[in-house]
């Protein structure tokens, strides 16, 4: 029976990279892969339905390759992504550690602040911080780090906590080791495997999140091609071109179920064994 | 319980305070002048000046914080930078329609959501549990966008069954207004159900493995006994509090919904007020939904309260 749990997790796992993997080399790829400028509007061209030989996916409203700027959507949607989950871990982890490791006051402030933000839905406070900075991806960046930070920093002040109290890192304390040391040899190290779950996972939902923002117009601005801008252009059409919006819609939810697929999968594989091993 | 309610109580206002204090200052916190984005870049400055002193934004900060708290008070949530109108009648207005959509969702979801996670959870590791959690993922991967406007291609163009958009208050003609609810409620249901479905498992799951299941068992109770009486109860407890506090993606969901299906309620006005960036609205619609917000969770720690003695005790 855990052999085939072992194996299932692993399968998971392994799909979820694959998928990744795929999305990734379309975001890499895309100027190579994209067989149209994903700018480039033929007016004569307006409105193609989906399977003819030029257009694959049909052509939106300026007459634009639908194909093409799904595959350079990616890059928006990915970036944003990317860096908006990076500068979260940034932001999360250093006071999630800070607020295990030190403890007392500091803990208490990091963590009511890190409540107030994570009790606020994430489209909430990315409405929020749009409406101050203005539409633009530096304003979804930001949005996305300050909604995702808490995540991360409960997660390591949790993890931080527990290894704390640990036998070998009351060792390297018997032994002299710094507080520098023990954190970057002991501690750090041992809730790496964590971060990276939650990373994967919040890729995903950053992903989603970058969507939807850009479904309601707070994203990035046309003619740059987004997943969810293509929905909401698609949606003024909706009579004339239908298609649109459906195909930016499923790659999306590709996009997220693969890096979900992954952060299940990692999860299943590193936690348990994480602490396994530390027990 | 008394004792426990006031508790949280006095908690609740330092916090709600707190939180009129940080949404007063929401409007000051953006880089640049706050009426001159609202009155466009390109305006004349002495003009942005004379707007500024007929609302009296050029006064101290801490003045216009009392006023306006003062004003929240009395009800008054100050008036829209672009009409000048009223804000507190133009959100209730709303709420009605709100409300109606978050009703029917929530019923939607729990009805979608609550029985495949039972079963889920009483068959964990099966072939059943398996297929469950990946539907279950795909289903939360799906941007909320995308399957209404499925919803939308599929029954209002193509087979002409239901009307796309549109609204009709409920006091003017309730069928047509249940109508028009149908497709954005079953929009959100549908997109929250996967998470209800998840948290019902984990909680059957949970309550499995709680000692009295087996005692049930050595009493040598038939199992759909166990499972129906003692069970049940145990997982709805852990349902009812967690999905209290799912309602963040209640309301970052409606948002969306809203905005697809021109659905009159909180959510759209609060997206207008941002892209006009009438900062009044935005101020107003982040207080109410921050209170709120605010308010639903100390709903939820009387009922969790009510229903666990342990939690009074904390």
């Amino acid at each position: 029976m855990k052999l085939i749990r072992r194996l299932r997790t692993n399968a998971l796992a392994f799909i979820g990279a694959l998928a990744v993997l795929g999305v990734l080399l379309m975001a890499m790829a895309a100027p190579v892969i994209a067989p149209h400028d994903p700018l480039e509007a033929e007016t004569s061209d307006r409105f193609l339905p989906p399977g003819n030989s030029k257009y694959l996916l049909g052509t939106d409203f300026l007459g634009r390759d639908v194909l093409s700027r799904i595959i350079f959507g990616s890059r928006i949607s990915l970036l944003i992504a990317g860096l908006s989950v990076g500068a979260a871990i940034v932001l999360g982890v250093t006071s999630g550690v800070i607020a295990g490791f030190f403890g007392g006051w500091v803990d208490t402030v990091i963590m009511r602040i890190s409540d107030v933000i994570f009790a606020i839905p994430t489209l909430m406070t990315a409405l929020g911080v749009v409406g101050l900075l203005g539409r633009s991806m530096n304003a979804v960046v930001v949005a996305l780090a300050v909604s995702y930070s808490p995540l991360f920093a409960r997660v390591c002040r949790s993890a931080v906590v527990s290894i704390r109290e640990m036998g070998f890192v009351e060792a390297s304390r018997a032994i002299g080791a710094s507080r520098a040391r023990i954190l970057a040899k002991d501690i750090i190290p041992n809730i790496l495997p964590l971060i990276m779950v939650q990373a994967t996972t919040s890729l995903s939902w950053a992903i989603l999140a970058e969507a939807s923002l850009g479904f309601l117009g707070m994203s990035v601005e046309p003619p740059t091609p987004s997943w969810g801008t293509m929905l909401t252009t698609g949606r003024e059409y909706f009579y004339s071109g239908p298609t649109v919006p459906l195909f930016a819609g499923l790659m999306t939810l590709i996009a997220v179920y693969a890096f979900n697929l992954l952060g299940d999968g990692l999860r299943d594989l590193l936690d348990p064994r994480a602490w396994e091993q530390l027990n | 319980m008394l004792r426990y309610s006031i508790r949280r109580l006095l908690v609740l206002i330092p916090l709600m305070i707190g939180l009129s204090v940080v949404v007063f200052l929401y409007v000051h916190m953006m880089p640049g002048d706050p009426v001159q984005a609202m009155a466009g870049p390109d305006t004349n400055p002495e003009l942005v000046e004379k707007i500024k002193h007929e609302l009296g934004l050029d006064r101290p900060l801490h003045v216009q914080f009392l006023d306006w708290a003062s004003g929240l008070l009395r009800g008054d949530l100050g008036i829209t930078f672009r009409t000048r109108q009223p804000i507190a009648p133009i959100l209730l207005n709303r709420i009605p329609a709100t409300l109606e959509l978050a009703g029917g969702a929530l019923i939607v979801a729990v009805l979608l959501g609550l029985p495949p996670g039972f079963l889920a959870g009483l068959k964990k590791d099966t072939k059943f549990d398996y297929v469950f959690s990946l539907v279950a993922l795909a289903g939360l991967s799906t941007p909320l966008f995308w399957s209404g406007y499925l919803l939308m291609l599929v029954l209002a163009v193509k087979w002409g069954v239901l009307p796309a958009v549109g609204y009709i208050p409920f006091s003017e003609n309730p069928k047509l207004n249940l109508t028009y609810l149908i497709m954005p409620a079953a929009t959100l249901g549908i997109g929250m159900a996967p998470y209800i479905a998840k948290m019902t498992r984990t909680a059957v799951v949970e309550s499995m493995q709680e000692p009295f299941v087996d005692f049930a068992r050595a009493k040598g109770l038939h199992k759909k006994r166990i499972i129906f009486r003692y069970v049940f109860r145990h997982a709805i407890l852990a349902i009812v509090v967690v999905l209290g506090m799912d309602i963040g993606f209640l309301l970052g969901g409606q948002i969306v919904v809203e905005e697809l299906f021109n659905w009159p309620g909180t959510g759209r006005l609060m997206v207008r007020a941002v892209l006009e960036r009438d900062y009044f609205m935005v101020q107003a619609t982040i207080l109410i939904y921050a209170a709120v917000f605010v308010f639903i969770n100390f709903l939820m720690e009387l009922i969790h309260g009510g229903l666990d003695p342990r939690v009074r005790l904390e």
